[in-house]
C-alpha cells in the first residue's frame, strides 16, 4: 500500500508554549485518498496541515518529536520549498495568500520559483486557470475578484505546482455561500479528475462528507475519531464533544434512533436522508397523499409599537461609481432580532453603515429613533446604534482590556464613575471574567477578541446592536455561543441586527430575515416564511438549511415547509409517526 | 494613484518598459533643464499626444485633466506670491490694490506658467506609464536587468497589496468611528492618543499578521527553492524600435543637460518674457 503521508507518534509544541498543539499523532494517508478533518478551534488542525509541508518545524519553530514522512521524505531534513512540490497547501484566507498583481502571475508564481521552462509555465497557467473557470480574468488584479474567485485563483496557483497531495486548510471559512459552493465544486471536480490525495480541513462538513473517503475528528491536539464518514457519524456524542456540528440529517436520525425507531443507517447527505425517511414512512404506513402540515408552534409577528430604524427609498453610490443600494425601504421595530443575509456585494454592510452614520444616503432617507442620520455625526449615533465589525482586530488597539473598554464611552463623554460601573456589566454580558481587565487583548484567542469587541460596543449602552458577520472564522461551538449572547441581549430589550452567511444559525436563532440581492430587498419576512421561499432564495444562491429542505421535499407526507430546526422536525415527525 | 493598466494594441503599449521609463526620465530632464512656458507647452503637447496614440479612453484622459484643473488655481496663486516683485521686473498690478499686497509682474506670470506646465508634463508623462504598461512588465524588466528576484518579488507583492492595505485602512477607520472616535481635534495630545494610536496600532498589528501569512504562503509556493535558477513565464526583449527610441531619448537628455547648464538664453522663461515685450512694443 502506497502512503503519501505517514506520521508516527508526532507531538509538537510551538516555541514558547508548554502545551503541545499536536499530541501522539499516528496517521497514514493513502495515495489518492480524500480525507476530511474537523475539530474545534485550537484542536490542532492547522498545525497538522503545517506538518505536512514542513512549515512545522521550519517556519514555525518548536519542539517536534516523532517522524513525519511525505512521499518518503523526512520533513525535518527537507526544506519547505522542496516539500511544497509534493504537498500543495491552500490557506483559509484568500487575501493573505495572493502575492502577485495579476491572476496569471499568481498562477505562474510557483512554477517560476521551481525554474520550469517558460513554455511549460505558460501551458500550466492556461490549464489551471481554465480548470478553475477563471478564463478572461488573466490580467485582473486578484484582489479585485470576489472572495470565491480569489480562493479559486489560489487553488489554481497551488495546482500549477502539480503537487501529489493537496492540503486545504479551511478553504471556505472566509467565503459567502456562493463562494463556498464555487470553491467546493471546483475542488471536488479537480480531485476526482486529477486523482490527487486530498486533505480538507473544514468545519462545515455537510457538503463535503458525501464525497470523501475518510473523516477525522480532532480534539485538543489528538485524533479523537478516524474512519469512514458513516462510521464516524455514528459516534454523535464524541463528535459533539469535539465541537463539530453534525449534518442536520445525521442529527435528526440519531434523535429518531434514540427514540426507538428502527434506523438502519445514519445518512450523510440529504439524498440519503430522503430515501431513508421514505422507507421509514412506508414502514410506519404514513400516507403520501396527506396534505402539507403546518407547524404547531405559533410564530406570529408581534405588533411592535415603535420603529427604531426607518429606511425609505435608500440609494447609495460609492465614489467609484458602484451603486451598492438601489431603493431600499424597510423598518425595524424596537426589540426585534433581524438577520440581514445575502451574498457578498449584495449591500448588507453598506446598508448597516447608514444606521450608524458612517455612510450618508445618495438618495432617500434613514431615520434612527425618528432622527435623520444626515443631521447627526457617527459619534452622536453611537449612543443609539452599536456596530461591531467582522474582524475584531480592526478595532482593538489598547494595551489592556480595561483601556479598550473605556475607549468608546470616553469618546462619548461618559463620566469616569459611570464608565467604571459599566465595565463589570459589559464583561458579565459577554461571559468574560474581570481578571482579564489588565491583560492585553492582542494576546487572546479570536473568540475572546470577538467578545471583547462586543463588550467594547456594549460599554456605549446602545439601544440597537448591529453585528457584522459575528461567526466568520469561528468554530460551531463559538458561533453558537456568540448567537446565544446576542439573543440574551435581545431578551433584555436590545434590538439586534445580525449580518451573517450562516443560514443554519439564522434558522435557529433569528426571528426575521431580510434577504438582499444586488442592492435590493429580495425577501423581508419571518425567517420561517423567508426560508420556505426556496425558489426565491435560489435566485441569490442561498439554500435553506437541510432540515427545512427535507420538509419542503417531503411535503406530500405532511411535513411542514417552514420547519427551521432539527428539534422541531424531530418533534413533528415523532408526533406524526406515533399517530 | 492606482495602477490601472488599460490593455490596447498600440505601439505605445508595445514599447519595452525600459524605453517607457527612459521616456519618463527624458521628460523629467526637460522640466529640470527648461522653464520657458512655450517650450514646455510643446513638450506637454507631445506627452498628451501619446495618450491619443495609445488610444486611451476619454474618461482616463479627462481624469488626468481633472488633476491639472485641481492643481492650477492653487499653483497660480503660490507662483505669483513666490515670484514677488524683483528689481527690473515689469509690474502689472496688485492682487489687493488697497494695501498694495501681492504684486503681479509679467515675469511672475510667465515663470508661474512655466512652473505649472512643468507639473503638467510631470503628471502626464508618469501617469501614462500606468495606463500603457502592466505592472508585471516592469517586474519582468527588472528581472531582465538582473535585479535579484527578492527585490522584484517584494516590489510586486508591495504593489499587489495596495488595495488590501487601503481597504484595511477604511475598515479600521469605520470601526473606530463607530465607537465614537472624532478625527477633528486641535489638541496635539488628543490627536496622538485619541486618534493616531487607535488608527495606527490596528493597522500595524493587521499588517504584521498579514505579512506572516504572506511569508507562509511564499514558502508554501516554493519561493527560495533555487533563486538563481528562477525562470519567468514571459521574458521581454528590446526590439529595434526600442533601441531607436532609447537612442533618441539619450540625445534629448544630453542636449537638455547641455543647453540647461550653459544656457545660451534658450529654454529660459526670459525668452518668452522678451518675446512678449517685443510684441507689445
Amino acid at each position: 500500500m502506497a502512503y503519501d503521508i505517514i506520521m508516527r507518534d508526532v507531538t509538537f509544541a510551538y516555541a514558547g508554549s508548554k502545551k503541545p498543539a499536536l499530541a501522539e499523532i499516528d496517521l497514514k494517508i493513502k495515495s489518492g485518498e480524500k480525507v476530511l478533518i474537523s475539530g474545534h478551534a485550537g484542536a490542532g488542525k492547522s498545525t497538522l496541515c503545517y506538518c505536512m509541508n514542513g512549515l512545522v518545524p521550519h517556519f514555525f519553530p518548536g519542539e517536534l518529536t516523532g517522524e513525519i514522512l511525505v512521499s518518503d521524505l523526512e520533513t525535518r531534513r527537507h526544506s519547505i520549498s522542496a516539500l511544497s512540490q509534493i504537498v500543495g497547501l491552500l490557506f483559509d484566507n484568500p487575501v493573505s495568500q495572493l502575492l502577485c498583481p495579476t491572476v496569471e502571475d499568481e498562477v505562474a508564481f510557483g512554477p517560476e520559483n521551481y525554474g520550469l521552462p517558460p513554455e511549460e509555465i505558460r501551458s500550466r497557467v492556461k490549464r489551471y486557470i481554465s480548470s478553475v473557470r477563471l478564463e478572461g480574468y488573466e490580467a485582473r488584479n486578484p484582489y479585485s475578484l470576489s472572495g470565491g474567485e480569489q480562493q479559486e485563483c489560489a487553488v489554481a496557483a497551488v495546482l500549477a505546482m502539480e503537487p501529489k497531495v493537496l492540503v486545504l486548510d479551511e478553504p471556505t471559512s472566509c467565503l459567502d455561500p456562493l463562494g463556498t459552493n464555487q470553491v467546493l465544486s471546483t475542488i471536488r471536480e479537480l480531485s476526482s479528475q486529477e486523482g490527487h490525495t486530498l486533505i480538507i480541513v473544514e468545519n462545515k462538513v455537510e457538503d463535503i462528507l458525501p464525497w470523501v473517503d475518510r473523516f477525522i475528528v480532532m480534539k485538543e491536539g489528538k485524533i479523537a475519531l478516524d474512519g469512514k464518514p458513516s462510521e464516524v457519524l455514528d459516534m454523535a456524542e464524541t463528535m459533539t464533544k469535539a465541537g463539530i456540528r453534525l449534518p442536520q440529517v445525521s442529527e435528526l436520525f440519531h434523535m429518531l434512533r434514540n427514540r426507538g425507531y428502527r434506523i438502519s443507517k445514519i445518512p450523510i447527505s440529504l439524498e440519503e436522508a430522503l430515501t431513508e425517511l421514505e422507507s421509514l414512512f412506508h414502514r410506519m404506513r404514513l400516507q403520501k397523499t396527506k396534505p402539507p402540515g403546518r407547524l404547531q408552534k405559533i410564530r406570529h409577528l408581534e405588533m411592535r409599537e415603535k420603529n427604531v430604524i426607518e429606511v425609505e427609498d435608500l440609494w447609495y453610490v460609492y465614489p467609484s461609481g458602484t451603486t451598492a443600494l438601489k431603493g431600499i425601504s424597510l423598518t425595524i421595530a424596537e426589540g426585534e432580532n433581524v438577520a440581514i443575509i445575502g451574498q457578498n456585494g449584495s449591500g448588507k454592510s453598506t446598508l448597516v453603515k447608514h444606521f450608524v452614520g458612517l455612510l450618508r444616503p445618495t438618495h432617500g432617507k434613514v431615520l434612527v429613533y425618528g432622527a435623520d442620520i444626515t443631521k447627526s455625526t457617527p459619534s452622536d449615533l453611537a449612543r443609539y446604534v452599536g456596530l461591531c465589525f467582522q474582524n475584531p482586530e480592526h478595532q482593538l488597539f489598547a494595551p489592556t482590556v480595561r483601556k479598550e473598554l473605556e475607549f468608546g464611552p470616553q469618546n462619548l463623554g461618559v463620566p469616569r464613575e459611570e464608565i467604571e460601573s459599566r465595565i463589570e456589566q459589559a464583561l458579565t454580558s459577554v461571559g468574560l471574567d474581570q481578571k482579564i481587565l489588565s491583560q492585553s487583548p492582542h494576546d487572546m484567542s479570536l473568540a475572546e477578541k470577538r467578545r471583547i469587541a462586543v463588550a467594547s460596543i456594549l460599554m456605549m449602552k446602545p439601544k440597537i446592536f448591529v453585528v457584522d458577520e459575528p461567526t466568520t472564522g469561528q468554530d460551531p461551538h463559538s458561533s453558537r455561543e456568540i448567537m446565544k449572547l446576542l439573543m440574551k441581549l435581545n431578551e433584555e430589550g436590545m434590538t439586534i441586527i445580525v449580518i451573517t452567511h450562516d443560514l443554519q444559525l439564522v434558522a435557529e436563532y433569528i426571528y426575521r430575515s431580510i434577504v438582499l440581492r444586488d442592492g435590493k430587498v429580495l425577501l423581508d419576512a419571518l425567517t420561517s416564511v423567508a426560508f420556505s421561499h426556496s425558489a426565491t432564495l435560489r435566485e441569490t444562491s442561498l439554500q435553506p438549511p437541510q432540515i427545512t429542505r427535507i420538509g419542503q421535499l417531503l411535503r406530500n407526507y405532511g411535513l411542514p415547509e417552514d420547519i427551521l430546526t432539527v428539534d422541531e422536525m424531530y418533534r413533528f415527525m415523532d408526533a406524526e409517526l406515533r399517530g | 494613484m492606482s495602477w490601472d493598466y488599460i490593455p490596447r494594441d498600440t505601439f505605445v503599449h508595445r514599447m519595452h518598459p525600459l524605453t517607457k521609463l527612459m521616456y519618463a526620465f527624458t521628460m523629467m530632464m526637460l522640466i529640470i533643464s527648461f522653464d520657458d512656458p512655450l517650450l514646455l507647452f510643446v513638450v506637454w503637447m507631445i506627452s498628451i499626444s501619446l495618450y491619443v496614440l495609445a488610444k486611451l479612453p476619454r474618461k482616463n484622459i479627462f481624469g488626468v485633466f481633472k488633476i491639472f484643473i485641481a492643481m492650477t488655481p492653487l499653483y497660480l496663486i503660490f507662483g505669483f506670491l513666490f515670484y514677488g516683485r524683483p528689481p527690473g521686473s515689469s509690474f502689472l498690478f496688485y492682487v489687493v490694490p488697497m494695501y498694495e499686497w501681492f504684486p503681479v509682474t509679467l515675469e511672475g506670470i510667465v515663470w508661474t506658467m512655466g512652473a505649472l506646465l512643468k507639473l503638467y508634463v510631470l503628471v502626464s508623462s508618469i501617469r501614462i506609464l500606468t495606463f500603457v504598461t502592466p505592472i508585471t512588465s516592469f517586474i519582468r524588466a527588472g528581472a531582465k536587468l538582473k535585479m535579484p528576484p527578492f527585490v522584484t518579488i517584494a516590489f510586486s507583492i508591495g504593489l499587489a497589496g495596495v488595495p488590501v492595505a487601503t481597504s484595511q485602512y477604511y475598515a479600521i477607520r469605520d470601526a473606530q468611528r463607530a465607537r465614537g472616535l472624532k478625527f477633528e481635534t486641535r489638541n496635539p495630545k488628543k490627536l496622538i492618543f485619541n486618534v493616531l494610536i487607535p488608527m495606527l496600532l490596528p493597522q500595524i498589528i493587521c499588517s504584521m499578521r498579514r505579512s506572516i501569512d504572506m511569508a507562509k504562503a511564499l514558502e508554501a509556493r516554493g519561493f527560495g527553492y533555487g533563486m538563481r535558477k528562477r525562470t519567468y513565464m514571459r521574458e521581454i526583449d528590446l526590439r529595434l524600435s526600442d533601441y531607436l527610441f532609447l537612442t533618441a531619448f539619450t540625445i534629448v537628455v544630453l542636449l537638455s543637460i547641455f543647453i540647461g547648464s550653459w544656457g545660451f538664453g534658450y529654454g529660459s522663461y526670459k525668452f518668452t518674457v522678451n518675446l512678449i515685450k517685443s510684441m507689445v512694443r
